[in-house]
C-alpha cells in the first residue's frame, strides 16, 4: 500500500530531481554564498559585507549598462523582427528562401557569431573598409569596443532576430484573415488593417518576444566580453572578473543574485502585463 | 440601371474553374441568393464583389461604376461573414463603430448611428461588452450591425447562419430580411441551404460547377425546375427517365404519365420529375398511378417520408403522419399531371 502511494513520487523524480539539484538548489547556494555562508574561499559566517562591496561605481556603471543592453536589444530586434514577421506572413516569392536564411543566427553559438562580425565591424573590418574606399567617412569608425556599446546592440539584433521572429511569427499566425478582410471591407486600407487590427491583437506576442530576448540579453557573457566596451562590462562579465580575477566569491554570487532577480522582476512584470491583456479581451 | 452587374464573370484556380462565365444583374433594394453545394463557386463569387479575389475575366459594375480595379476598402460593399469575423480586441460599440471610423465619420454623429443600428438588431445595453462574451446569436447581430451602419451599397452574407443552431436560425433569417427590406439595400446572400434560400430571396440563383443553372424568384424555381440538379437540389425530387411516345404522353419503367401537352414535340428520352409531396394514395390504377412497394418509412412529425420501390426504381413519398405502412406493403399513388415536371 505504502508503495504505491510512493510510485507516483518516484516517477517525477528524475525530472524534478533534476531541476531541483541544478536550479533550487545552485540558487540557494549562491544566495547563501551572497550572505557570506558556505563560503568557497575562507571561512563561512552570516554577513553583508560582500553585499556593501558591490556598493561602487563600477557596480552601478555594469548594472545600467546591462539593463541599457537588454532593452536596447529587445526592442531594437522587435523595430526588424516585426515588420519582417508582418512580411513573412503570406506566402510570395523568395520568402522561404528569407525564412530559411534568417534562422541561421539561431544554430551560431553567441561566441562564433560575435567573432564573426567582428570582422565585419572591427577598425580594419569590411565595414570601414567598403566605406572609406566609397568615400563615404574619411576615416575609419570605431564600432568595435565603444564606449556606447553600438557593436554588441548589432550582433545581438543578428542573433535575437530569427528568435523574435519565431514568437511573432507564430501570434500572427493566430490572427483569423477573415477579421482582416472585414476590417478592409469597412474600409480599411492595408495599413490601417495593421494599425487597427493586427497589432492590438499580437502585442501579447511583441511582450513575450521582448521580455525572453531581455532576460538573454541582460545575463550575457559572451558578447559583451568579445566586442562590448572596455568599461563598463556587463554583469555578467564583472561578476566573471571577481569570482576568477579577484576570487571574490561572495561578490561574484551577490551578482549573481542581482542578474537573477531582475530576470524574475521583469517576468512578473510581463506576466501582469498578459494578464491584463487577457482580462481586457474577455 | 441594376445596382450589381456581373458580366461573363470568370475565375481559376491551378486545376479547376471556381466561377465559369457567370453573369447576373441585381436590382437596386434585390435580395438574390446564391445556392448551391459547396465548391460551387458561390462564395467566390461573393469575394469577388467584395473584392477579396480578383476575377480572372469578365467585369463587376456597381450601377455605372466598373469596379474590378477597386482595392475591397473602397466599394463600400459590407459583408457578414460565417464566422461572424468581430474584433476580439473590441468592444461591441467599438466594433460598430470601426466601418465609421475609418469613413472619418464626426464623433456624434458615429455615436449617433452606432447606437441606432445595435437598436435595429435589438442589442442595445451590450455596447461595452467584448464580442467573446456574447452567445453566437449576439455575435451574429453585432456582425450584421457592422456591416449595415456604414449604409454600404451592397450587402454581403457569406453563409451567415451556418454556425447557429436550427430554432436561432430561423429566426435570424427573418430579422435579417426584414431589416433588408427596411432599408432597401441591395443584398448578395450565399448559402447551401436550400430551405434558407426559399426563404429569404427575392430570387435564387441555383449554381453547380461554377456556372448557373437557373434564376428565379423560389416559387418557380421550386415548381419549375429546368435541370435534374435543380430538381433534386431544392428538396430531394424524384427523377425518372422516359421516353415521349405521343402528345403529352412519356413512357417509363414505372408506368404511362400524361403530362398535359408539356412534353417538348420531339419524341425521344426525357426525363421527368416532382416532388416527394406531389405522390398521392390513390385507391385504384386509374391515370398517372404508380405501384410500389415501401422500403423504408421515417416519421418527421409534421410528415411522414416514406421510400418506395417501382420496378427497380427508388422513389421518395411524404404522406400524412397519421397513415402508417408497414415495410414490404404495397401501395399505389397518383400524380397529378401540372406536378410532373421535364427538366434537362
Amino acid at each position: 500500500m505504502q508503495a504505491h502511494r510512493l510510485t507516483p513520487l518516484l516517477l517525477i523524480l528524475p525530472g524534478a530531481g533534476f531541476i531541483f539539484v541544478f536550479l533550487v538548489a545552485a540558487l540557494g547556494m549562491t544566495a547563501l554564498q551572497s550572505v557570506g555562508l558556505y563560503s568557497l574561499v575562507g571561512e563561512s559566517r552570516l554577513t553583508a559585507d560582500h553585499w556593501k562591496s558591490l556598493y561602487d561605481k563600477a557596480f552601478f556603471d555594469s548594472f545600467l549598462f546591462s539593463f541599457k543592453v537588454g532593452i536596447a536589444s529587445s526592442f531594437g530586434t522587435l523595430l526588424f523582427a516585426y515588420p519582417l514577421a508582418l512580411f513573412l506572413r503570406r506566402r510570395r516569392f523568395g520568402t522561404a528562401v528569407i525564412n530559411s536564411v534568417i534562422k541561421i543566427p539561431l544554430f551560431v553559438p553567441a561566441l562564433v557569431a560575435a567573432f564573426l562580425i567582428l570582422n565585419v565591424l572591427a577598425f580594419n573590418g569590411v565595414l570601414n573598409n567598403v566605406l572609406v574606399r566609397l568615400g563615404i567617412i574619411g576615416e575609419p569608425l570605431r564600432l568595435l569596443n565603444d564606449k556606447f556599446g553600438w557593436n554588441v546592440f548589432i550582433i545581438q539584433i543578428w542573433k535575437n532576430l530569427p528568435f523574435q521572429l519565431l514568437i511573432i511569427s507564430a501570434t500572427l499566425q493566430t490572427i483569423r484573415t477573415d477579421i482582416e478582410d472585414a476590417a478592409r471591407n469597412l474600409g480599411a486600407s492595408p495599413l490601417q488593417v495593421i494599425w487597427h487590427i493586427v497589432l492590438p491583437l499580437s502585442i501579447p506576442g511583441i511582450l513575450i518576444a521582448v521580455v525572453l530576448v531581455f532576460i538573454l540579453t541582460f545575463g550575457d557573457y559572451a558578447i559583451t566580453r568579445v566586442a562590448g566596451p572596455v568599461y563598463p562590462s556587463s554583469l555578467s562579465v564583472l561578476m566573471y572578473t571577481k569570482a576568477f580575477t579577484l576570487q571574490q566569491w561572495g561578490a561574484a554570487a551577490c551578482i549573481g543574485m542581482v542578474i537573477t532577480v531582475a530576470s524574475l522582476i521583469f517576468v512578473a512584470i510581463y506576466a501582469r502585463a498578459a494578464r491584463a491583456i487577457e482580462e481586457m479581451r474577455t | 440601371m441594376s445596382a450589381l452587374r456581373l458580366d461573363h464573370l470568370f475565375r481559376r484556380y491551378a486545376g479547376f474553374t471556381a466561377v465559369d462565365d457567370l453573369s447576373l444583374e441585381v436590382k437596386k433594394g434585390e435580395l438574390v441568393t446564391l445556392l448551391g453545394p459547396s465548391g460551387c463557386g458561390k462564395t467566390t463569387t461573393l469575394r469577388m464583389v467584395a473584392g477579396f479575389i480578383t476575377p480572372d475575366g469578365g467585369d463587376i459594375w456597381f450601377g455605372d461604376q466598373r469596379m474590378n480595379d477597386a482595392p475591397p476598402h473602397r466599394r463600400n460593399t459590407a459583408m457578414v461573414f460565417q464566422s461572424y469575423a468581430l474584433f476580439p480586441h473590441m468592444t461591441v460599440a467599438e466594433n460598430v463603430a470601426f466601418g465609421l471610423r475609418m469613413q472619418k465619420t464626426p464623433v456624434d454623429e458615429r455615436a449617433r448611428r452606432v447606437d441606432e443600428a445595435l437598436d435595429m438588431v435589438s442589442l442595445n445595453g451590450l455596447q461595452d461588452r467584448r464580442p467573446g462574451q456574447l452567445s453566437g446569436g449576439q455575435q451574429q447581430r453585432v456582425a450584421l450591425a457592422r456591416a449595415i451602419v456604414t449604409r454600404p451599397n451592397i450587402l454581403l452574407f457569406d453563409e451567415p447562419l451556418s454556425n447557429l443552431d436550427a430554432k436561432l436560425r430561423v429566426k435570424v433569417r427573418q430579422e435579417i430580411r426584414e431589416l433588408q427590406t427596411r432599408l432597401g439595400v441591395t443584398t448578395l446572400y450565399v448559402t447551401h441551404d436550400q430551405g434558407e434560400a426559399l426563404a429569404i430571396s427575392d430570387r435564387i440563383v441555383v449554381m453547380n460547377k461554377g456556372r448557373i443553372e437557373q434564376i428565379g424568384d423560389p416559387g418557380t424555381i421550386y415548381r419549375f425546375p429546368r435541370t435534374s440538379f435543380v430538381a433534386d437540389f431544392l428538396g430531394a425530387a424524384n427523377i425518372i427517365e422516359g421516353h415521349v411516345i405521343g402528345k403529352g404522353m412519356v413512357e417509363s419503367p414505372i408506368g404511362r404519365f400524361s403530362l398535359k401537352g408539356k412534353t417538348p414535340l420531339v419524341a425521344g428520352p426525357v426525363k421527368m420529375s416532382w416532388r416527394p409531396e406531389d405522390m398521392k394514395l390513390a385507391s385504384g390504377t386509374s391515370g398517372n398511378s404508380i405501384v410500389a412497394q415501401v422500403r423504408s418509412v421515417g416519421f418527421y412529425g409534421n410528415f411522414t417520408e416514406l421510400e418506395v420501390e417501382s420496378a427497380g426504381h427508388l422513389l421518395r413519398v411524404q404522406v400524412d403522419s397519421d397513415f402508417k405502412p408497414k415495410v414490404g406493403d404495397t401501395l399505389t399513388f397518383t400524380i397529378d399531371a401540372n406536378r410532373i415536371q421535364i427538366v434537362e
